[in-house]
């Protein structure tokens, strides 16, 4: 038993390092897959993944304490994902209700308490899985996407006209070589196939120029025709002119497909740094009016088409921006449970309920979120030898959480929450005094990805004792 | 005429997919289908010119995750999946001969 914290720490451990591995797969996947970087939940705070995880939380609490323990909560939402067990979509309560498991370490470091209960959302406002966006910000988002769509197939449609162009000078071309290859069978000029080619090889240089082929793309092009042009004087002219035809539309589809594949590789690289820097001069040769604006005259429009031109994403930003906004709306939850006290052979029952909600809805960096918790737990009065349920504990704090460091994407990295608390004795017991009230601290540091260092410094003002603790906590998202 | 299917695949409440599917060059036959969705859909088009490619464009945001897949007549399958993001990808499809 004395191993107990060693097998604590170890649990920790592996659980940690699954949730890192879970996360370096999502990196393996294909581009579009590991753009899961982007997430709501990102923006949602430790403190309230604390309350209510958004899909697995593992934590060692208290660890220089003597009474430390160790924590697994995990939505039953994650269950499901993980084991594949329910079909379609799963219910609301699935997605906002945790499966929270503890065991408890006493100084001897053997299990002095076992832990089992759920947390269920009684409101929850910040979770956009399960919570219907407000019809004006849906609209936001559904015109952006819109905008986003035209300015796409308008920058496919300038692509498709520029291609046009290039056809045209490669049909241009074609002509004039099969002009001097006809001549080849008529007496003129050209009638020296070895002066024919001479020409032909010009107007292709000039032809690779005109449709923008660097020198590297120019060469091996060259060799394809120079093999079709090779031995010309015993060849029959037609079919010359055949193969020069078939080259110089295989031309035309590499052109077209380079093209493509660039357009598409810059809109993608676009897309993944949300900055439209280096397609600002395709965006603006777009004809908004005619097809993106379709007649419309909304302001909506022209502003969102203006971040377009200075480079930005707004659909991007606008995403973010929801996003976040939600992340700071009320969480309200409860939480029943029983815990099983092994060293005195008898139940603890807990029920507990927190609140939590950013102070501001509007978008400010650094936000603040007040908390307010309440919780009562029965269990034995352990100064009585019989099986009693005489502790009867309320306790109820209220405080303040701020964001003191985010990363350029705005999500946490450091939080500092101060909170008081009141804990008030209801039950027939000796224990005194009835009433003790602390004054508390947290401060959560995020030490990488998703690994948090919670430090909690607790403040007793009536008998001037304090106290630390100290907890490590990893988070995993869906 | 060959056929394509785009199938969409949805979580949550929060999503919107624009599929365009287009000519991807100035030789193809114009070609020029949208259409909007708001949760899981199969879209099946059968009118497609052999051994031609076209731009299938899907353009939407999801607040659950959004799975999209490609298939049908084609010379390559696509398939890809978003989760709590934008998303605009764009793939080039040949149809086969």
């Amino acid at each position: 038993m004395k191993t107990i914290g060693n097998i604590i720490v170890f649990v920790f451990l592996c659980l940690s390092c699954y949730i890192k591995a879970q996360q370096d797969e999502s990196m393996k996947l294909p581009v579009n897959k590991a753009e899961i970087n982007k997430a709501t939940n990102l923006y949602k705070t430790d403190n309230t993944k604390e309350i209510l995880t958004t899909f697995l939380r593992t934590a060692l609490n208290n660890i220089t304490s003597k009474e430390k323990s160790f924590s697994l909560n995990t939505t039953l939402y994650a269950i499901d994902s993980l084991f594949h067990l329910s079909k379609g979509s799963p219910s609301d309560f699935i997605k906002q209700t945790s499966f929270d498991f503890k065991l408890k370490a006493n100084e001897q470091n053997s299990i002095s308490s076992i832990y089992f209960g759920f947390t269920t959302a009684i409101v929850n406002n910040k979770d956009l899985k399960t919570k219907e966006l407000d019809s004006k910000d849906f609209a936001a988002l559904e015109k952006n996407v819109f905008i986003q769509a035209d300015i796409k197939k308008s920058l496919h449609a300038l692509r498709i006209k520029k291609e046009e162009i290039s056809n045209q000078k490669i049909d241009s071309a074609k002509t004039q070589i099969n002009s001097i290859l006809q001549s080849l069978n008529k007496s003129s000029k050209y009638e020296d196939p070895c002066f024919a080619q001479i020409k032909i090889n010009k107007r292709l240089r000039a032809l690779f120029s005109k449709v923008n082929l660097s020198p590297d793309e120019s060469h091996l092009k060259q060799i394809g025709f120079d093999k079709v042009l090779e031995g010309l004087e015993d060849k029959e002219i037609n079919e010359v002119q055949t193969d020069i035809d078939g080259e110089l539309e295989a031309l035309k589809d590499y052109i077209n497909t380079k093209e493509l594949e660039s357009l598409n590789k810059k809109w993608d690289d676009a897309k993944k740094e949300g900055d439209f820097m280096m397609l600002t001069n395709d965006i603006n040769q777009i004809n908004f009016d005619r097809d993106v604006f379709r007649g419309t005259d909304d302001e909506d429009y022209k502003r969102i088409v203006k971040s377009y031109r200075e480079g930005k994403d707004p659909l991007k930003m606008l995403y973010k921006e929801v996003a976040e906004t939600y992340s700071r709306r009320m969480l309200w939850t409860i939480s029943p449970a029983m815990e099983y006290d092994r060293e005195n052979k008898q139940g603890i029952y807990n029920v507990a309920t927190k609140m939590t909600v950013g102070i501001s809805n509007k978008l400010q960096r650094k936000p603040w979120e007040i908390e307010a918790n309440a919780s009562f737990k029965v269990s034995k009065d352990t100064l009585k030898p019989a099986t009693n349920y005489d502790n009867q504990v309320g306790l109820i704090n209220f405080g303040v959480n701020k964001v003191l460091l985010e990363n350029k994407d705005n999500e946490p990295k450091m939080e500092f929450k101060f909170f008081t608390q009141l804990e008030h004795q209801f039950g027939k017991t000796s224990n005194f005094p009835k009433s003790i009230f602390s004054l508390n601290s947290t401060l959560r540091i995020n030490l990488f990805k998703t690994i948090w260092l919670p430090i909690t410094v607790k403040y007793d003002p009536d008998n001037g004792n304090l106290f630390g603790f100290f907890s490590i906590a990893a988070n995993l998202s869906d | 005429m060959k056929k394509l299917t785009i199938q969409g695949t949805c979580t949550g409440e929060n999503n919107m997919a624009i599929i365009d599917v287009f000519s991807s060059n100035a030789t193809n036959k114009p070609y020029d289908v949208r259409k909007v969705f708001y949760k899981s859909f199969i879209f099946e088009l059968d009118d497609l010119e052999p051994g031609t490619s076209y731009i299938v464009d899907v353009t939407g945001f999801t607040f659950g995750t959004f799975e999209v897949s490609i298939t049908g007549e084609i010379t390559k399958p696509f398939q890809a999946a978003f989760s709590n993001t934008d998303f605009s990808p764009g793939y080039i499809i040949k149809t086969k001969k």
